[in-house]
């Protein structure tokens, strides 16, 4: 016999939070790269997040609550411990999908500028992406954007 | 067998029993706040728990708790928690195969089972939201329970099979993202029969009925059992996902398929013990049964030679549906 909530304490925690948590890394790192957060970026955030599967499944409250979370943590312990401890809670698949978050968040504003880009590629190395592979991620979310004809 | 009420008289009722090594002890405002720390996406908007409901439960001793009540919110279904005495056990010697398929070492949890809970959902209406609503929420609330450490194993009762506690938080998930559990909401089962020598196989849906009120029964033809399993699965996935109407005499095939292979869907009238059960049959070309004889004359006229009119996927169709009506 034993009671519930003893039990439930002992049960392995929820990896889709960690996950979801580590997932937020490289988007709030580019909101949060010129040392100041804008709500409309936050917002952006949260508009990617509900885009994806593993979001929706936590819904709109418990999403807007993590991005809070990781920004209090970046704040709290800087960028390279959590951008350390998201790789390596993702798969390569995942952090290809964080660093897209991280890209559209950058060109959220129609432009994008030096500093801006060569932060993603720093990131993106960290990640393990290959050139090539963020390259190609960059120019179809550019694409993406694209507000008139070349 | 699946609980489904008379078109139009409401919605399915959806049944998992978890089983656990020993008795769990809770309240139910206990599971109400683990449910809601596990899924906070449910659309669930719920109150204090009246202490008149909140009493401390046994799963050695008898239960009949009602979950939410005056709760609101899309997801808000009829709940039950439900523990009878002298119900609920199985004897493995009796399973069939494909009961234990996802659970495979059932038999060895079954002798460890000394107690079970079981989680009842029923849906507000007949409609498929609704009913996948409450799988949904089932299928959260046996993952709560299934995450302890004395959970063995959860049975879900619709489908007529086993789940491994892994498959069952697995199972939530995926409903959580509005996809279809359907591996785990939909059973199945195979017969084999040699009528002069040669094998045949058919396979029939087991939960299919709860959701779209039919089931799939593809007809004894030469073909490998599993193929006849996947032609089950796929057309139960079709229905569910794709929001494909399968009309009696349509066609479905392999896509880009250049030999034209395709098999004739029938409507079927099944008389069960339980009463009349509707049934999409799936007709093999090769199948020695003339589904003309069984189902009646094909409705409709044969297009013309080279016309393509197989039922085609609709893509996303569901989650469109289900999405479509999140307050944000």
């Amino acid at each position: 016999m034993g009671l519930f909530s003893k039990m439930r304490s002992k049960a392995p925690a929820n990896d889709n939070l960690n996950v979801a948590r580590a997932l937020l890394a490289a988007p709030v790192m580019m909101a949060t790269a010129d040392g100041k957060v804008e709500e409309s970026e936050v917002q952006e955030i949260i508009n990617l997040c509900m885009q994806n599967n593993i979001f929706v499944s936590l819904g709109l409250n418990r999403t807007t609550d993590l991005v809070k979370e990781v920004m209090l943590d970046l704040a709290k312990r800087g960028q390279t411990p959590v951008f350390d401890d998201a790789i390596g809670v993702l798969a390569m698949e995942l952090r290809e999908t964080g660093i897209c978050f991280a890209v559209r968040v950058a060109i959220s504003d129609g432009h994008i500028d030096e500093t801006e880009f060569q932060t993603l590629v720093a990131m993106a190395q960290k990640a393990g992406l290959t050139a090539d592979r963020f390259h190609q991620i960059f120019e179809v979310l550019m694409m993406l954007h694209r507000s008139k004809a070349a | 067998m699946p609980v489904v009420s008379e078109k139009g008289k409401g919605g399915a009722n959806f049944s998992a029993y978890v089983l656990f090594s020993e008795g769990v002890q809770f309240s139910p405002s206990e599971i109400r706040a683990a449910l809601l720390e596990d899924y906070p996406a449910l659309e669930l908007e719920v109150g204090e728990v009246s202490s008149a409901f909140d009493n401390q439960c046994d799963t050695d001793e008898f239960i009949t708790c009602p979950l939410f009540v005056g709760d609101r919110g899309p997801d808000a279904a009829l709940t039950t928690l439900i523990r009878l005495p002298g119900y609920g056990t199985w004897d493995a010697r009796a399973l069939r195969h494909l009961q234990k398929v996802q659970c495979p070492d059932i038999d060895e949890r079954l002798s460890r089972n000394q107690s079970y809970i079981c989680i009842s959902c029923a849906a507000s209406d007949d409609t498929t939201i609704s009913a996948f609503r409450a799988a949904r929420l089932a299928s959260c609330l046996a993952a709560v329970f299934a995450k302890l450490p004395v959970a063995l194993a959860v049975y879900w009762e619709q489908a007529d099979h086993f789940l491994s506690p892994e498959a069952v938080v697995e199972m939530a998930d995926a409903a959580m993202s509005d996809d279809w559990p359907t591996k785990q909401w939909i059973g199945l089962d195979i017969e084999r029969t040699d009528p002069d020598g040669r094998p045949l196989f058919s396979a029939v849906s087991f939960g299919l009925e709860a959701f779209k009120s039919y089931e799939v029964h593809y007809a004894f033809a030469p073909v490998p059992p599993n193929e006849a399993a996947q032609w089950v699965m796929s057309t139960a996935q079709m229905a569910l996902e794709f929001g494909n109407e399968f009309q009696d005499g349509n066609t479905i095939g392999v896509e880009d398929d250049a030999d034209g292979f395709k098999l004739r869907i029938r409507d079927y009238a099944e008389t069960t013990e339980a009463g009349t059960k509707r049934v999409k049959m799936l007709f093999h070309p090769d199948c020695p049964i003339d589904h003309e004889d069984l189902c009646g004359p094909t409705p409709g006229i044969e297009p013309p030679a080279g016309f393509d009119n197989k039922v085609q996927p609709n893509w996303g169709f569901f989650k469109r549906m289900i999405r479509g009506q999140r307050a944000h």
